[in-house]
């Protein structure tokens, strides 16, 4: 009856030891090994706007290159005063732009963007590079554009933001007195301020 | 007198005696016996570094860096490192950074990297690791089996909206902060 006794009690106790060893074992199991890292992230939102340039849809010659960018190319190609017209130039042989000059003239899309701003509006201005053949260039009806970066022309003008863009005539007086086959090549820099 | 004899009688007491003089002969000795013990803990841990082609960390080689892109927009310059892309309605700007994890004493062969931010980011802005966006509310899993050992490249995007700041948009001109928590779990 002592040994059953024994025996039983050594059972139990076994039993309950496996309890806790397994008990053990699964929350050992359960307890998942981490390591953590911290990195603080900073970021200062700033407003800002975009402009790019695209072919006119009316009038418009189609851009050589840089549709869809700030920096494009626009070709009258070959102009003159009483000859054939390239599609979407127009030709005036006279104008108030300059004296003894024929002017070519097409529309160019300017497209502005802005982001994080609550502008609804931009103006633009509008200067040239130092024309080398005496031509004169405007961008609507600004007159002769300025040759000074720093004092672009106000371009006169209701202009709004995206992508449906803004038609603004180009034009390009050429003194009758250009010599034939003279190649001319001026960078028109606009800049867009929001309002 | 046969061999086993003469050994047992002569040879042995002999070798008996010289034993007993050779330890008379040395210094007295003592001995003890030290049972060194000790548990190998398993563990992680985790360190974040620049990555080469990212925005420099502050702290970088530690557990607690900073990573600041400066100012962003949606057109105009940004910091070196820093890349972009526009949306329709929002732009992204984009910088690696690396996550090394080290492993100890466990048979762990990857561990699930996961994030948390500490606040809540204003309107219009997101925060994302690896195209994961992350939030102020639980514990995103961001990767699931990454490697021990290496350092592993994360790129880090805020996403933000065009949109103007009380139409959706967030505030400019003032610093966004937030931290992300991450945490490495053992697989």
């Amino acid at each position: 009856m002592n040994n059953w006794k024994k025996i039983s009690q050594s059972l139990l106790a076994s039993g309950v030891a496996g309890l806790l060893l397994a008990a053990v074992s699964q929350a050992h199991a359960t307890t998942a090994v981490t390591a953590s890292g911290a990195l603080t992230v900073e970021a200062t939102v700033a407003s800002s706007i975009q402009l790019t340039f695209n072919t006119a849809t009316s009038n418009g010659v189609t851009l050589t290159s840089g549709a869809g960018t700030n920096a494009a190319t626009l070709n009258f190609g070959t102009v003159t005063e009483y000859g054939s017209v390239p599609t979407n130039v127009a030709i005036a042989t006279s104008s108030s732009l300059c004296s003894s000059c024929f002017v070519a003239s097409t529309n160019v899309s300017i497209v502005v963007n802005a982001a994080d701003s609550s502008s609804s509006g931009f103006s633009l201005a509008a200067s040239v590079s130092a024309p080398t053949h005496g031509e004169v260039l405007a961008v609507g009806t600004s007159g002769a554009l300025s040759t000074s970066a720093t004092s672009p022309t106000p371009i006169t003008g209701s202009f709004t933001y995206g992508s449906s863009g803004n038609a603004l005539q180009v034009s390009l007086g050429i003194p009758t007195a250009t010599a034939d086959s003279t190649q001319m090549s001026d960078v028109i820099t606009f800049v867009a301020t929001a309002n | 007198m046969n061999l086993r004899k003469t050994i047992r009688v002569f040879v042995l007491p002999a070798l008996a005696a010289l034993g007993a003089l050779s330890a008379a002969a040395q210094n007295p000795s003592a001995s003890g016996s030290l049972s060194v013990q000790l548990q190998n803990g398993s563990g992680l841990q985790m360190v974040l570094y620049s990555d080469p082609s990212g925005v420099t960390l502050g702290n970088s080689g530690t557990a607690s860096a900073s990573l600041a892109f400066g100012n962003v927009s949606a057109y105009g310059a940004l910091s070196t490192n820093v890349t972009r892309t526009n949306g329709t309605n929002s732009f992204t700007v984009s910088t690696p950074f690396d996550i090394n994890v080290q492993v100890s004493g466990l048979s762990s062969s990857s561990y699930t990297l996961s994030g948390e931010l500490s606040t809540a980011l204003p309107t219009g802005v997101t925060l994302e690791v690896d195209s994961v966006s992350l939030s102020n509310t639980a514990s995103t899993p961001i990767q699931a089996k990454e490697t021990y050992g290496s350092n592993l490249a994360h790129t880090l995007s805020a996403v933000i909206s065009t949109s103007a700041s009380g139409s959706g948009g967030p505030p400019t001109g003032s610093t966004i902060t937030t931290t992300i928590n991450f945490v490495a779990t053992a697989n």
